[in-house]
């Protein structure tokens, strides 16, 4: 079964003042139908470079990338027609005219007929709250608002694949809470497929089942979200109130490595690694011995891992090169 | 006083960065000075004298209006009106220092680049070419290079006195726009004034324009140049007066009003 | 096909509506436009009225020129003024480009049909009537005939300055910055082709009624307009050659704007 997206051994040069640069540095990976990916990398990794060649905008320099059966850069228009793209810092909306009108050029611009797109368009209204803005010229919606109708607009003609680029950046937290509430509907019930580029790594956590790391051009980590704690050692942290405060906890063979980092009073952090021990067999082991007034669990941030590859540290054997 | 030349060098330099355009300036400059000159040969064919100016006056007239066209409508005409509207303009205003005086000076930074990378080669090249009526003695050049730094200054005075219209309203441009046609018909950057009629040529001579081009060609080619350099001394100090006028107006509306 | 040019008709309504927006602004403009036109034959009369004829040519014959040069630099200006070096450097550096790619149509469809300006019909429309107050003027009957190679004449004019447009927007694609150096030929040469061609050295001749033909397209329907003869190689029967000679330099203009897009997809930016 071919892939959504396949790309393979996949290179872009640039000629620069400098002299070449090599944005993209050989990458491969195939994203199936139906996946939500996320698209991470620090600045100048590559990102953009690589979804512009797979939205048909940029000639590759060398490899292969095939999307939904097309070749990109050969057959631009008539993959325009299956694909959704979203800037997150610039409008594909019609600027002063009002947001209905926005929809209504997408329908001929798509040749969407009627009838179907009379019915997406109501769907989309409802999922995003877009009804009493449609009268408004685009100029005058928020930030927030805006985002909610480029979503819309992208998603209208139903696209097989949807590429976003920070599609939260500058959003408050109620309009980042709505546009991830409807990128996961979309990813759910539709089987949309969904390419994220973002800087955000909440995005990351709350939408992606996926993650892929470029750096320098090349793949670093291609895998799930649990899969990047386990492979870089991720730990996380156990958080438990003590009923005497005099209490010392001690560790024992059995804790597999488990440490009390800190205490506060009747407060115990004890971290401990994912492979090593599991939540449940720790709380047990110190509610044999001790006795708790609460506990809780807090999970490792992936902020902190991600920073770490950036950074170039710690990386794991077999993936990346 | 140190602060003021910083400035001036600063224009000069800002304006140094644009090297492409400066080329493609040059390109435009020696095209229209080409067809004008076509133009203007094939007219004094016809007539060897019109309005006192024989066919060496108009030619000297042709280049020295290429020379200086993009010296007085510079690319950068709306900068000062921007500003306004975005609210920087205030900065200016927390300056120590004139204000009015550093806009001048950094505005004429830049244009003696331009008549130095532009105006002078052109104009010089054209006189090699051509039978120009251009100063023989170094004294007589360096007042045509005055003349010209002189109609430089009544430029930005000019543009300077339009982009205010900023303060008042955010439409700044409509006015400009109508009137911009008008201005170069007026100002002699279409046809020589002496060619008008008498009361417009009276009209045209008497009001600030004619310090823009009228008065350097005079300068060049040696017909009333006392006369045009003093008239365009006259007009950078009644422009100088009325620019300051007008910026202290518009500063105080703009700090009680707000941006 | 059709329903294809649809699409286009409609995004140029959409532009339309969206200039129509700020009623007053579009007017001053559009007044402004026809304004220059006013200012450049008032000021041609003036000269015209000192010196007689240019070339042999009365005000009046040189003023017909002049509108139907201006007429189509109108025409041309209100459909492909995006194309210009300063405008298109910067849609291609905002990354607005990149996002016309990413719709089903032609880049160059979507920037004239999104872009269409029209203040610039204050240009056509100034440029038409100096063509009929210079008829007058030149006592001009005008025939069917002789509407109609005025009508060629623009039309085609406008072909070669969306022509000169196109490929300086090839430019553009190539340099990223863009130079105003282009310009010259679309305004140069509306500025050129106001006055009789036989005024002009050879160089400039061979330049624009061979390689330009803008010369080419104003003059020679002029001569027909005029019942004047032209210049020895420039007869008025050589009318039959201005349509071709415009189809083929918007042809390649064409070329050139394809060469720019695809060495821009190819380059990145």
């Amino acid at each position: 079964m071919p892939a959504m997206i396949e790309v393979e051994g996949l290179r872009k040069r640039f000629r620069t003042r400098r002299g070449p640069v090599e944005a993209v540095a050989g990458i491969d990976f195939r994203v199936e139908a139906g996946e939500f990916v996320g698209y991470a990398g620090p600045n100048g990794a590559g990102k953009s470079t690589t979804v512009k060649m797979m939205s048909g905008i940029l000639l590759p320099s060398g490899g292969r990338v095939v999307v939904d059966g097309l070749v990109p850069f050969q057959q631009r228009k008539r993959l325009a027609r299956r694909i959704g793209v979203v800037f997150g810092q610039r409008s594909q909306l019609w600027w002063d005219l009002p947001l209905a009108d926005s929809f209504d050029l997408v329908r001929h611009l798509y040749r969407l007929p009627a009838a179907s797109w009379r019915r997406r368009l109501d769907e989309l209204t409802g999922l995003l709250d877009l009804g009493p803005l449609l009268p408004r010229p685009v100029r005058t919606l928020s930030l927030g608002q805006r985002m909610r109708a480029e979503l819309a607009a992208a998603v209208l003609p139903a696209p097989g694949i949807l590429f976003l680029d920070e599609p939260t950046i500058g959003l408050d937290i109620e309009a980042k809470a709505a546009v991830r509430g409807f990128l996961r509907h979309l990813n759910a019930a539709d089987r949309t497929t969904i390419i994220l580029t973002t800087h955000d790594l909440e995005d990351i956590t709350e939408l992606c089942g996926r993650l892929i790391i470029i750096d320098h051009g090349l793949i670093v980590y291609d895998g799930t979200i649990d899969d990047l704690h386990t492979a870089y050692g991720s730990t996380r942290m156990l958080v438990v109130d003590l009923a005497d405060p005099a209490t010392v906890l001690t560790t024992g063979p059995d804790w597999a490595g488990a440490q009390v980092v800190r205490a506060q009073g009747h407060r115990r952090w004890v971290r401990f690694a994912r492979d090593g021990i599991s939540a449940a067999q720790l709380v047990a082991l110190i509610l044999a011995d001790h006795q708790v007034l609460d506990l809780s669990i807090v999970e490792p941030d992936i902020e902190d891992v991600i920073r770490r590859i950036y950074r170039g540290e710690t990386r794991p054997p077999g993936q990346g090169r | 006083m140190r602060a003021y030349w910083a400035m001036l060098l600063a224009g000069f330099r800002r304006q140094a960065t644009y090297r492409l355009a400066a080329v493609s300036g040059l390109a435009t400059n020696a095209f229209f000075g080409v067809v004008r000159t076509a133009i203007f040969l094939a007219l004094y064919r016809e007539q060897a004298l019109v309005g006192g100016l024989d066919v060496r006056d108009a030619l000297t007239y042709v280049w020295v209006l290429e020379a200086l066209f993009g010296v007085i409508f510079v690319t950068w005409i709306w900068e000062t009106a921007e500003s306004v509207r975005s609210g920087d303009f205030v900065v200016e205003l927390l300056r120590p220092g004139d204000p009015y005086l550093r806009l001048l000076v950094f505005d004429l930074g830049r244009t003696l680049n331009l008549l130095a990378v532009r105006a002078v080669p052109a104009l010089w090249l054209a006189s090699l070419l051509l039978p120009l009526r251009l100063p023989a003695s170094a004294g007589g050049l360096a007042l045509l290079a005055a003349s010209g730094v002189l109609a430089a200054v009544v430029g930005f005075q000019l543009r300077f006195l339009y982009c205010a219209a900023a303060f008042w309203t955010p439409d700044y441009r409509a006015v400009w726009m109508l009137a911009l046609p008008l201005i170069w018909l007026a100002s002699g950057f279409m046809i020589p004034v002496e060619y008008f009629p008498a009361p417009l040529r009276l009209l045209a001579e008497a009001g600030p324009l004619s310090a823009l081009l009228t008065a350097p060609v005079r300068v060049a080619t040696g017909r009333a140049a006392g006369a045009a350099l003093l008239v365009q001394l006259t007009w950078v100090a009644l422009l100088g007066a009325v620019g300051r006028l007008v910026l202290t107006v518009a500063s105080r509306r703009l700090v009680v009003h707000g941006g | 096909m059709a329903e294809g040019l649809l699409v286009y008709l409609r995004l140029a309504a959409a532009a339309v509506r969206a200039n129509a927006r700020r009623p007053v602004f579009l007017a001053a403009r559009t007044l402004a436009s026809g304004t220059i036109v006013a200012a450049e034959v008032a000021g041609m009369v003036l000269l015209l009225d000192r010196f007689g004829t240019v070339g042999g040519w009365r005000a009046a014959e040189v003023v017909l020129l002049a509108g139907l040069a201006f007429a189509s630099q109108g025409l041309a200006l209100t459909l492909g003024t995006r194309l210009e070096a300063d405008d298109l450097s910067l849609l291609v550096r905002k990354g607005t480009f990149d996002q016309v790619l990413t719709r089903p149509v032609s880049p160059l469809g979507w920037i004239v049909a999104s872009y269409v300006d029209t203040r610039y019909l204050g240009r056509l429309l100034a440029g038409v009537g100096a063509v009929v107050w210079a008829g007058a003027r030149a006592g001009v009957e005008w025939t069917p005939g002789r509407v109609g190679l005025a009508a060629l004449a623009v039309t085609c004019a406008a072909a070669i300055v969306f022509g000169v447009l196109l490929l300086s927007a090839a430019f553009t694609f190539l340099t990223v910055q863009g130079s105003e150096a282009t310009n010259v030929l679309v305004y140069g040469g509306t500025y050129l082709t106001s006055y009789p061609m036989q005024i002009y050295g050879s160089a400039l001749r061979l330049l624009f009624l061979w390689v330009v033909p803008l010369g080419l397209a104003i003059y020679v329907p002029a001569l027909g307009v005029l019942g004047r003869q032209g210049p020895p190689g420039v007869p008025a029967s050589l009318a039959w050659l201005t349509a071709p000679a415009a189809a083929a330099f918007l042809a390649a203009g064409g070329l050139a704007w394809r060469g720019g897009v695809r060495r821009y997809v190819g380059a990145g930016s």
